[in-house]
């Protein structure tokens, strides 16, 4: 598979007794975006932190365009750009005098190396408080600053981790829209994320990551085709304890429903026929003294798609 | 974000462009590393201002008369030969007729023992004694190891480093001479011609000896020669923990990390911090020796062996920063080792009390600083010449090599994961 841009062979890495990536992977093509989602601690800075050549594989392998990656392969990681999940920025310095540190420690010179900063500051939407301090920024502007020398000297391939993480809605509209537009120019982009929606959006193809293994992949049609044609159906209920386990024993009982995951208040089904299982649920509910308070019924999505192979939610509260 | 279409980029050829050398990216670290530290007001406070402001203090303290060193120093002369007698009497040549403004004043005496020669200090008849031990000729014109003993009070370090570079330079200017006359003497052994004392003495020209002490030593001498050296070591000893500094915050901000995930190898980071820290060290020490020579006419001696002394120990304190950064894991460490490391180089180095004997003064030889200090000694009141002090030079240089070394191998260390 001489024409992937990168190529990650059975990626694994252990901290002491914790094994924070477990035979992890992939593949991405030129051009490609591909997105690792996941939620907070399965693995996914861990991961693009090998194939950064930032960390050591306790096994496995990682090439772009061919070349092995390792710590100590300093040449090949010419043709990586990185976007840490962190603002990893000199906050004394100007966009302007960061974005032409690190172009210049990447080889460019000259007015390719102007141009190319003017690009990106375009990109980001910070070309006219190009010349202000880090320092001075808005944590949404440091962000895009942040991106901007990830992929200022035109990386093959360009590394995000979880570049909206914590910014305001305006900016995060304005990441997207920028990683959105790299596609457009043949980079092949590694996005990782906890919010489906981005990786719906942003990806064309779909890595689902927990505990360090990469569980699915795919386009997300093809993931989400996997649960067949269920539906998540979440009801809200109150009762007496003991009669609300009965009634979610009830649920399970009923026909079409693939998994029963149990809320707080009340439990989330995934489905072939939702309204028979709604039906269903009230009169189980009835019999047992259980009030529904709530239904929700959600179309097939990556979410579901989460739920079914982990039987947990995506995201815990955040 | 403008809402418009974002500027079309150009598709991404395999590796757009070829990574520098490691040097031009050290060089580019380093570029950046003074830039921002010389924003940064503290340290141009530490690094230009803070020697300029006690250059002015003490040179303010010790000018005009009272900056004059005024001491008596006695050659105590157990050898009694004719050589010997006449380095007493080329030095005592050099002592001022007038006698009014203080000045070094030499004194011989005949001793019989080097019990005699420290009873003269403790007597208080001289300020430091510069000991010359039976045989001491004879061993000198055999070409076998003699030294010149020094014996000083510990509460006038200064006397007695004028003494011990004086004594330095005679046992420097007598083993020259011997080489010299080495071929006379062989001649004389060969040739059967017996080669008298007295012709020994002539070849022992003591008019070589006499150079040794000049006016330098006499009551033009000043004390700033001796403060200012010292002084602008201590603000080394300042930068010396920055390195550390300046890593650990680049690896709080991720930065550092960033760099690292481009294509520049962790020696090329580490370089760029030592050449960084090594210019900072540098302007610190070239702006002491500048205000002090022309802001307050203090000698140090040969400009040229002077800078070489700069240069060398400038790259020791260098070696030792790299060592404390690779040592410290947070900046609290490195605060604590730098001024650990400080009083102990100052301490060995003879920073603050400047013993001639004892076990101090042998420490001082394996510190860069002390070994700087002596060196800087030799140039101002022994007027020894660049030549003269390479030995030292490379002493230091061997210190800053060794301990940048071990600093690079730990850093990288630290760095790689
Ligand atoms: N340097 C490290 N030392 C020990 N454990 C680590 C280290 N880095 C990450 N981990 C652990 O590895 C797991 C995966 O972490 P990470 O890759 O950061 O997850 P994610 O980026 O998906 O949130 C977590 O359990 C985390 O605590
Ligand atoms: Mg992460």
């Amino acid at each position: 598979m001489a024409d992937l841009v990168l190529d990650c062979r059975d990626l694994v890495r252990r901290f002491d007794s914790l094994v924070a990536v477990d035979g992890v992977s992939f593949g991405i093509g030129p051009g490609e975006t591909y997105g690792l989602l996941g939620p907070n601690g399965a693995g996914k800075t861990t991961t693009i932190s090998m194939v950064a050549g930032l960390l050591e594989p306790s096994g496995g392998t990682v090439t772009v365009l061919g070349q092995e990656i390792t710590p100590r392969s300093t040449t090949a990681k010419g043709a990586i750009g990185l976007v840490p999940q962190d603002i990893a920025l000199y906050p004394d310095l100007s966009a302007r005098e960061n974005l032409t540190f690190f172009a210049k420690l990447q080889g460019l010179r000259g007015s390719e190396l102007a141009t190319r900063i003017d690009e990106v500051l375009d990109i980001v939407g910070l070309a006219d408080r190009a010349g202000d301090k880090i320092d001075t920024y808005s944590g949404g502007m440091k962000r895009r600053a942040n991106i901007a020398v990830g992929m200022v000297h035109q990386p093959t391939l360009l590394i995000l981790d979880e570049p909206t993480v914590g910014v305001d809605p305006q900016s995060r509209n304005a990441i997207l829209e920028s990683v959105d537009a790299l596609s457009t120019t043949g980079m092949a982009v590694l996005y990782t994320t906890h919010y489906m929606e981005e990786a719906e959006r942003l990806c064309d193809r779909i890595g689902i990551i927990d505990s360090g293994k990469l569980i699915a992949e795919g386009t997300r049609e093809e993931l989400v085709a996997r649960l067949g044609d269920s539906t998540a159906v979440t009801f809200r209920a109150d009762g007496p304890v003991e009669a609300v386990r009965g009634w979610r024993d009830d649920l399970s009982q009923l026909r079409t429903v693939s998994t029963v995951q149990p809320q707080e208040y009340g439990a989330t089904v995934t489905c072939g026929h939702a309204s028979e299982v709604v039906a269903g649920a009230f009169s189980a509910a009835e019999k047992r003294g259980v009030t529904i308070g709530g239904v929700d019924v959600t179309a097939p999505d990556l979410e579901a798609v989460f739920l079914s192979l982990t039987g947990k939610a995506l995201r815990d509260g955040s | 974000m403008t809402g418009s279409a974002p500027p079309k980029l150009h598709p991404a050829a395999g590796g757009a462009t070829h990574s520098p050398p490691m040097l031009s990216q050290a060089l580019l670290i380093a570029r950046l590393d003074l830039h921002r530290r010389l924003r940064d007001r503290s340290i141009l406070l530490q690094v230009f201002l803070a020697p300029i402001l006690l250059a002015v203090i003490v040179g303010g303290a010790f000018s005009g008369g009272g900056g004059n060193l005024d001491a008596t120093i006695v050659i105590a002369d157990a050898d009694r030969t004719a050589v010997s007698g006449a380095v007493g009497a080329a030095l005592t040549q050099t002592n001022t007729t007038d006698g009014e403004s203080g000045g070094v004043t030499f004194e011989t005496v005949p001793v019989a023992n080097p019990d005699e020669a420290s009873a003269l200090v403790d007597s208080g008849a001289a300020d430091a004694v510069i000991y010359i031990p039976a045989g001491y000729t004879a061993a000198v014109s055999e070409g076998e190891p003699a030294a010149l003993t020094v014996v000083g009070k510990a509460t006038s370090p200064i006397v007695t480093g004028v003494a011990r570079s004086v004594a330095d330079g005679i046992n420097t200017r007598l083993r020259a001479q011997y080489i010299g006359t080495e071929t006379a003497v062989r001649v004389s052994e060969q040739t059967g011609i017996p080669l008298d004392s007295a012709q020994l003495t002539e070849a022992l020209n003591a008019e070589d000896v006499v150079v040794v002490a000049d006016s330098r030593l006499t009551n033009t001498f000043n004390i700033m020669s001796f403060f200012a050296p010292g002084m602008a070591m201590i603000f080394l000893f300042f930068v010396m923990g920055t390195t550390a500094r300046s890593v650990l915050t680049e690896q709080r901000d991720g930065t550092l990390g960033r760099v690292l995930a481009g294509p520049t190898p962790a020696t090329a980071v580490v370089l760029g911090k030592a050449v960084a820290v090594y210019v900072l060290g540098l302007a610190s020490m070239l702006t002491v020796y500048l205000v002090t020579t022309f802001a307050f006419g203090v000698d140090w001696g040969d400009p040229l062996g002077v800078v070489l002394v700069i240069l060398a120990v400038v790259a020791a304190i260098t070696g030792l920063s790299l060592i404390v950064t690779g040592l410290a894991r947070n900046e609290e460490q490195a605060q604590s080792m730098t001024i650990i490391g400080t009083l102990l180089l100052a301490v060995l180095g003879g920073t603050f009390v400047y013993s001639a004997s004892g076990p101090l003064s042998q420490a001082r030889a394996f510190t860069p600083n002390g070994q700087a200090l002596m060196a800087f000694i030799d140039l101002s009141a022994g007027q020894a010449n660049w030549q003269d002090i390479l030995p030292r030079v490379g002493i230091i240089l061997a210190i800053g090599v060794v301990s940048g070394a071990i600093g690079l191998i730990s850093i990288r260390r630290g760095l790689q994961p």
